[in-house]
């Protein structure tokens, strides 16, 4: 059914609203994941979709007047939604890590980036300064930082985009942590660049053994790292699959819009002739209809889109948000 | 990418501190626009026989050093204070703004000399170069409103070439230079509408300043003539007979230090609203 | 097809930054942002210019849109030299090449109707009565797929991709021949990414525009571009037709690009997937 060693993370009915002036926006709305040591799973969407708040959702990360609820949230053990905010702040950094989209703000600008890795050893108490500090420059190499013992002792913006991910990397994986979540490490990259961090990300998490929440809205990413795919739309799972199936025959038409619209560098040109695109734009979370959130821009929807679907199982871990599948 | 959420839930209507600053103004103000009307009594009347009162049921806050009934010499003082800081307030944009944003258009050389020449005014301190200015120039609300005027200028000037350099190299502003708009066009309808806001709260904040300015020079006895009343006037005529009577001291300053952080809570206030994204 | 004359012809254009400079003036560091570039547009064509960040691309798109002036080096449009242009023959450049800018977010005034916006460039140029303006708004909504009562809304209104719309519709309502789009799509949605591609090559085919279009998305480029250039370090590494480069590029770089650019098809994957431990 599922690749990937022991059960590590299990999320059910994953919900984050935020009241903003105008209301109550359900960010996600009733998600439920569940990830493996040693698995990658990419969690796929574009904007609106919930993808990122499900991520800091998952890391305890959305304040006030954020919230977050759900059935169960049971980490290697732990209940998390119980857990008080002490509790959290350990297993942040060492056992959960997260690397963000942006590692020149993600950084702080003004500490040199071998005290930042050092940093997260000596906040868990792991080592002492000197011991941290020969960790983090040992790490840096492992990274891929060439002549890692100077470099450690250069500032964020001293480093091209491409070392600040590096460093970021080095940050989430010195405790060895079982969950990483990597919100769009490398959409802010050039694309050679992206290619080479993805192999060191690839590699960092193979060798740690750990598994992988890797949020991107470029199919061409999930194609190359992902074990599992789950499709977000409009704050929902909407599709979920081994990346074969998902990319292979894919179940809800929003995945295989979405998959249709990439322009593909390997395919012929046809002058003339349009991408085929999805029409419509992303709903606005406040104005959610009863029903399918995708029917205004599905090329399929019929009268029994009006009722919201549920997820329907498909064979071998597929599923789909979709009541064309409801006679399975 | 759509920002998900606030981390402030910016809720309608004002919160507690600032409704009651708005309403503090607004009772100022009133009252200063309508002096002649709101006071009952002359501010300029002398009674030598009922100086320095406390509170009573005849002066509801007492007289000052010459009897001079102080609810109406605080009304009739709001109303000059205000006067003069407004207008001074007004002066300082009307050359500072177009200062700065002409500024901003010229040269890289005329811009780095002009701005180095803004910032040694802004450098000055204010209280001395107004005393020396008043001092040869002479009395009057008119020297007085041009001299704090001029005191202030170079703050909006720095502000406008700052916002104008930020705001030309925006992507829109480059989109109206692509379809030819000329330079008059970008700062009409590019620049000013967008710099408005900020504008706007760093006049609060300056008008404050202003407020205080001449109440500082009214106090040392520069400012506001006598016997037209100005709060800082009134303090420093009072402050001598503090150990007769401590209340009548008293009075105008707490008005003068209520209606100053009214304008700063306010400004405050107009700082999150208009420019969130300044905040932090 | 017969070899036209380009449209755009750029010969030898070089634009250097100098951050620093000695106390003398003299440059202490130079960033050649774009090096020495030769580069010719045919009309009715796309030319794709490709590049990673500080490649030089936004700036030599820039700089062929008169957006920015080059250090040494020429532009000519349509036959003339773009930067010698004054008075009527600048206002017919300023008619004809358009730019459309990558942050659909920054591209449009904030304070401004996107009506207005849309009838800047009319309005700048005074080509039309006001009755006119109006009536070429409407239709320009409809062309790039809004409403006409859109016309009175701010851009904050919009999602990303009608704010491109908007920027698609401004940039028409002068008639141009030859539009820069500059990373046009890079920052919107996927799904959106397909729609304002198809709006771009239906308007191109209706108009006969000529486009200069940069990316860093090889995937884009491959749907929209007659001929290809790839930039690096200020310099055009690579060139020719679009569909030789993708076939069998020559220079080691164009195929370091190509390798490293993500196929959404798992089969062709470098990783390996993780096989299945346990089963249903």
């Amino acid at each position: 059914m599922s690749a990937g060693g022991a059960l590590l993370l299990s999320a059910r009915n994953l919900t984050t609203t935020f009241d903003t002036p105008s209301g109550r926006v359900r960010a996600v709305d009733g998600i439920d994941l569940d990830l493996r040591l040693g698995e990658v799973v990419c969690l796929v969407g574009e904007s609106g979709s919930g993808k990122s708040v499900t991520g800091l959702s998952l890391m305890g990360l959305i304040d006030p007047p954020g919230q977050v609820t759900c059935e169960t949230l049971d980490f290697d053990g732990s209940d998390l939604v119980s857990l008080p905010e002490a509790e959290m702040d350990r297993l942040r950094g060492r056992e959960m890590a997260m690397i963000f989209q942006e590692p020149l703000s993600a950084l702080n600008p003004s500490r040199r980036v071998g005290d930042q890795i050092a940093e997260v050893l000596r906040i868990h108490s792991l080592a002492a300064r000197a011991a941290a500090m020969d960790r983090a420059v040992e790490l840096l190499g492992q990274v891929g930082i060439p002549d890692a013992g100077s470099r450690a002792r250069s500032y964020p913006h001293q480093l091209s985009g491409g070392q600040r991910q590096r460093v970021m990397i080095a940050i989430a994986c010195i405790c060895s942590p079982k969950l990483i979540v990597a919100d769009e490490p490398t959409t802010a990259l050039d694309v050679t660049v992206q290619a080479q961090v993805l192999d060191l990300l690839m590699d960092m998490q193979a060798r740690i053994g750990s598994a992988l929440l890797f949020i991107t809205h470029d199919l061409g990413v999930v194609a190359e790292i992902a074990d599992r795919v789950v499709v977000l739309y409009a704050g929902q799972v909407v599709e979920e699959a081994d990346v074969a199936d998902l990319f292979g025959s894919p179940a809800h038409p929003y995945t295989a819009g979405l998959l249709a619209s990439v322009p593909n560098v390997d395919a012929p040109r046809r002058r003339g002739i349009a991408l085929p695109a999805i029409s419509g734009t992303v709903p606005n979370l406040l104005e959610l209809g009863p029903g399918c959130r995708f029917r205004d821009r599905c090329g399929q929807a019929h009268d029994r889109c009006a009722e919201a679907p549920p997820l329907i199982d498909l064979a071998r871990g597929h599923r789909a948000r979709c009541w064309l599948h409801a006679d399975r | 990418m759509t920002a998900v959420a606030p981390t402030r839930a910016a809720g309608p209507g004002m919160a507690p501190g600032p409704a009651a600053a708005a309403a503090f103004l607004a009772i100022i103000g009133l009252a200063a626009v309508f002096a002649d009307v709101v006071s009952t009594r002359d501010p300029l009347e002398i009674d030598p026989n009922n100086i320095l009162a406390s509170p009573g049921v005849r002066n509801l806050l007492g007289t000052d050093e010459l009897g001079r009934d102080l609810l109406a010499r605080i009304i009739h003082g709001g109303r000059v204070s205000l006067e003069v800081a407004i207008s001074a307030i007004v002066l300082a944009c009307s050359i500072g703004i177009p200062l700065g944003i002409g500024v901003a258009f010229c040269g890289r050389r005329v811009e780095t000399f002009a701005m180095r020449i803004i910032d040694v005014f802004v450098s000055l301190p204010e209280i001395f170069v107004a005393i020396v200015i008043l001092g040869f120039a002479g009395g009057g609300l008119a020297t007085l409103i041009v001299t704090i005027g001029l005191l202030f200028f170079p703050q909006f000037a720095r502000v406008s070439y700052g916002m104008t350099r930020s705001i030309r190299a925006r992507e829109h502003v480059l989109s109206a230079i692509s379809l030819g708009a000329g330079p008059m066009w970008i700062v009409r309808k590019e620049i000013l509408p967008n710099m408005v806001s900020v504008i706007a709260v760093q006049a609060s904040f300056t008008l404050s300043f202003a407020m205080l300015m001449e109440a500082g020079l009214s106090f040392l006895g520069l400012g506001v003539p006598p016997p037209t009343p100005s709060w800082g006037q009134m303090i420093g005529g009072l402050k001598n007979y503090i150990f007769i009577n401590a209340w009548p001291v008293v009075v105008p300053s707490i008005v003068l230090f209520a209606t100053v952080l009214s304008v700063n809570v306010l400004g405050d206030w107009l700082q999150d609203r208009l420019n969130p994204e300044l905040r932090r | 097809m017969p070899t036209a004359d380009p449209i755009v012809e750029v010969r030898g254009l070089t634009r250097h930054f100098v951050p620093r400079r000695s106390l003398l003036g003299r440059p202490l560091q130079v960033i050649r942002a774009v090096d020495g570039v030769d580069l010719a547009v045919r009309p009715g064509t796309t030319f794709a210019l490709v590049g990673e960040s500080g490649s030089g691309k936004s700036t030599l798109g820039r700089c062929i849109a008169r957006l920015d002036i080059p250090t040494s080096g020429t532009v000519h449009y349509s036959g003339r030299d773009a930067f010698a242009a004054r008075g009527a023959e600048l206002g017919r450049f300023r008619r004809e090449v358009q730019t459309i800018f990558q942050d659909p977010f920054a591209s449009l005034n904030p304070r401004r109707r996107i009506g207005d916006t849309i009838a800047d460039g009319p309005t700048i140029h005074g080509l039309m009565a006001k009755s006119d303006i109006h009536d070429l708004v409407r239709q320009l909504l409809a062309r790039v797929g809004l409403r006409a009562d859109h016309a009175g809304r701010y851009p904050h209104e919009f999602s990303g991709g009608q704010r491109q719309r908007i920027a698609i519709a401004r940039a028409l309502a002068l008639s141009p021949q030859f539009i820069v789009a500059d990373e046009a799509v890079s920052s919107l949605d996927v799904s959106v990414r397909a729609q304002i591609l198809n709006l771009l090559m239906d308007i191109q085919a209706e108009r006969g525009l000529s486009f200069l279009f940069i990316s860093h998305d090889l995937g884009v480029v491959r749907h929209v571009a007659d001929e290809i250039a790839i930039m690096q370090a200020g310099k055009i590494v690579e060139h020719g037709p679009a569909d030789r480069i993708f076939a069998a590029a020559e220079h080691p770089y164009t195929q370091a690009l190509l390798r490293a650019v993500p196929r959404p098809d798992p089969a062709r994957r470098r990783r390996a997937q993780m096989p299945a431990s346990r089963s249903a």
